[in-house]
């Protein structure tokens, strides 16, 4: 295979250097209590825009190699970060994803992304699975800042000033949640469709959907509420992730 | 003759816990009471005690100055307490250090919140209350009509009442760190005093939907008709509470039971599907049972807290402060040359009126027995009027009038 050529790693490259200093100024807001920096706010589309000339180097439909779907995940995660710049504590989470994909992109290259002869419900099974771990990433970084903020307001309400209102935190947890159950009830029907089988893995991810969808009825019944559907959504996204990374290893 | 001094003994959010601050309050209806008591303990004692939910003070002018431990001891006494219980929290201060701590008081520069004006109406209600006890003399009048100066000057001439400038707006700030902001969120306010009333106007003005309880009912139905509220009865704290997200209170607890009880608190977040609940107690005596505190999705303060908040808020301030502290020491230096200037010319202006006194009455008796109640009024006001003048010149105009008076006199 001929070497990608070089602004097809150089962009990449660059985000991904981009997204690690912003990476560094949101954990050091966090850790210094601080917030309000606007470096991040002018770093994250900067990223995106070497990301996306990127794509156009390509010369094809960016969506068919493990290059493209990192370099997507980059994205994704620093645009979520940007749309929810205002809580920039979110930042700890979302920028060193964003940044390790951005930087990972150009080392998975033209590797074709799943096999040549997917079918189109495992095509599909794909981009719902990822789409809906990227959306059950915010609930369990929003469910984490959930708890840091609560335990601050209920120890010393001092230190509670940096991190964003437990209002807002809850209501991303809830977006989280209600835009990772459909994709995950699609990938899991699609992988179901496909293997006609139940497998381990098939079983166990019917157990972490299980759990994302009670946790979502709960929390819109609002039966349940505030640090407990925080513990929950920390949870089932740590199950999540095996299932996620044992189905693609 | 020596000159009375002036000297406060007192305790505040600096030097002692809520625990200990709510001992030592003393409601509105005792401070007639201690005052008597005050009367008859140190006779020929100008007195005015300030009472707020961050401090008591009693601030004294007399010569010589009553012992720190015969004040200690007195409030203790009223209050049914041990000297032991104050003792460690207690601060007494004296001259110049007392004149100081009294211009920064009334200017706010020692509350909770920096720049507070709140303080400065309860000192002008203290001073009130004092005068209308007898217990005021010139030394303490002086004072307070200085320091309430010195308050007027702080708050115009620096930005210090900017920003987080009243237990409200520091309430307001922790809503801020569980809710984004107040607009549809229900705001209960319990207690339509003046506390209440602040914390009411802050909070319906940042948008949310007010609720009074009050035990007289008619008080909370006329704050919630001014701020566009409902008012509810006592009774009715659980329902008003189901409503609220937040929730203020202000009114103190009576001797025997909190306000807002566990029990209650947990069957109105049952009520409520346990959305956060905001809670900030500004009472002394607390009127919220410190085991609300613990309960899921519940976040209690009290002005412990607040104070906390508050000083945080003060980091970074230091310069607005320094410049408030100028003012403070400009008006502290003027107030003690006056003091100083008003003793020496003391005994001049004592032999002046003594001898237009002394005149005025050998008149008044070669008047006709039955016009000489008249007469006597009549050149009573005469004499005052013609004195007024030059005494108030001579304050001023230095020691030219001083020896000027004398040699036309003859004192």
């Amino acid at each position: 295979m001929p070497p990608p050529m070089p602004h097809v790693w150089l962009l990449p490259a660059l985000a991904a250097a981009l997204l690690a200093a912003a990476t560094a100024l949101s954990a050091a807001d966090l850790f210094s209590e601080r917030s309000g920096r606007r470096l991040p706010g002018l770093i994250l589309p900067a990223s995106a825009a070497l990301l996306l000339l990127s794509f156009l180097g390509l010369r094809r439909f960016p969506m068919t190699t493990g290059m493209d779907i990192l370099s997507w995940v980059a994205l994704g995660a620093a645009g979520v970060h940007l749309a929810c710049l205002r809580v920039s504590a979110l930042g700890v989470f979302l920028l060193p994803v964003a940044a390790a994909c951005a930087a990972a992109a150009p080392l998975a290259g033209e590797t074709p992304w799943g096999s040549p002869d997917q079918t189109p419900w495992m095509r599909f099974h794909g981009w719902a699975a990822l789409l809906g771990q990227v959306a059950f990433a915010l609930a369990f970084a929003t469910g984490a800042l959930y708890l840091v903020q609560h335990r601050r307001l209920k120890a010393d309400p001092t230190r509670s000033g940096f991190l964003p209102p437990l209002e807002v935190l809850d209501r991303l947890n809830l977006l989280g949640l209600l835009v990772a159950l459909p994709c995950w009830t699609g990938a899991l029907l699609a992988a179901l469709l496909h293997t006609r089988a139940f497998s381990p893995l098939v079983l166990f991810s019917g157990g972490v959907w299980t759990l994302l969808a009670v946790l979502t009825g709960v929390r819109l019944a609002a039966a349940l509420r505030g640090p407990r559907v925080a513990i929950l959504s920390i949870a089932a996204f740590l199950m999540s992730l095996l299932v996620f990374l044992g189905g693609h290893r | 003759m020596s000159r009375p001094r002036v000297a406060l003994l007192g305790l505040s959010h600096r030097t002692a816990g809520l625990a200990v601050r709510e001992r030592l309050a003393i409601p509105a209806t005792r401070v007639g009471p201690l005052y008597g008591e005050l009367k008859r303990a140190f006779p020929s004692t100008e007195a005015l005690l300030l009472g707020t939910c961050n401090r008591v003070e009693l601030y004294v002018a007399a010569e010589p100055l009553p012992a720190r431990e015969g004040l200690l001891g007195f409030l203790a006494s009223f209050q049914g307490l041990e000297p032991a219980v104050l003792a460690p929290h207690a601060y007494g201060l004296e001259g110049p250090e007392a004149v100081r701590h009294c211009f920064s008081v009334a200017s706010g520069l020692e509350a909770l919140a920096l720049g507070e004006t709140q303080v400065l109406g309860q000192a002008k209600e203290a001073y009130g209350v004092a005068q209308e006890h007898g217990m005021l003399g010139p030394v303490l009048h002086a004072l307070f009509q200085q320091a309430f100066a010195t308050a007027k000057r702080v708050h115009s001439e620096t930005t210090v009442g900017q920003g987080k400038v009243s237990v409200g707006s520091v309430a307001a700030q922790l809503a801020g760190r569980i809710f984004q902001d107040l607009s549809g969120h229900g705001v209960l306010v319990i207690g339509a005093g003046e506390m209440g009333e602040l914390a009411a106007t802050h909070l319906a003005e940042a948008g949310g939907n007010l609720l009074v309880v009050n035990r007289t009912f008619a008080k909370a139905e006329a704050l919630a008709r001014d701020r566009g509220g409902k008012a509810f009865r006592l009774e009715d704290l659980g329902e008003a509470l189901a409503q609220a997200d937040i929730v203020v209170s202000s009114a103190p607890a009576s001797a025997d039971s909190f306000l807002l009880t566990s029990r209650l608190v947990q069957d109105a977040q049952r009520r409520r599907r346990r959305r956060p609940l905001f809670l900030i107690d500004l009472a002394v005596p607390r009127s919220i049972h410190p085991e609300v505190r613990d309960l899921e999705n519940v976040y209690a303060y009290d002005l412990d807290d607040l104070e906390k908040v508050a000083r945080e808020n003060l980091k970074g301030r230091s310069e607005e402060l320094d410049a408030c502290r100028a003012i403070v020491e400009e008006q502290v230096a003027g107030f003690l040359k006056d003091r100083s200037e008003r003793h020496d010319l003391q005994p001049l202006i004592t032999a002046l009126r003594a001898k237009i006194q002394g005149m005025r009455e050998q008149e008044v008796a070669r008047f006709p027995l039955e016009a000489r109640a008249a007469a006597e009024e009549a050149t009573h006001r005469l004499v005052n009027k013609i004195l007024h003048d030059p005494l108030e010149a001579l304050k001023t105009e230095g020691p030219e009038a001083v020896d000027l008076l004398r040699r036309l006199f003859k004192l």
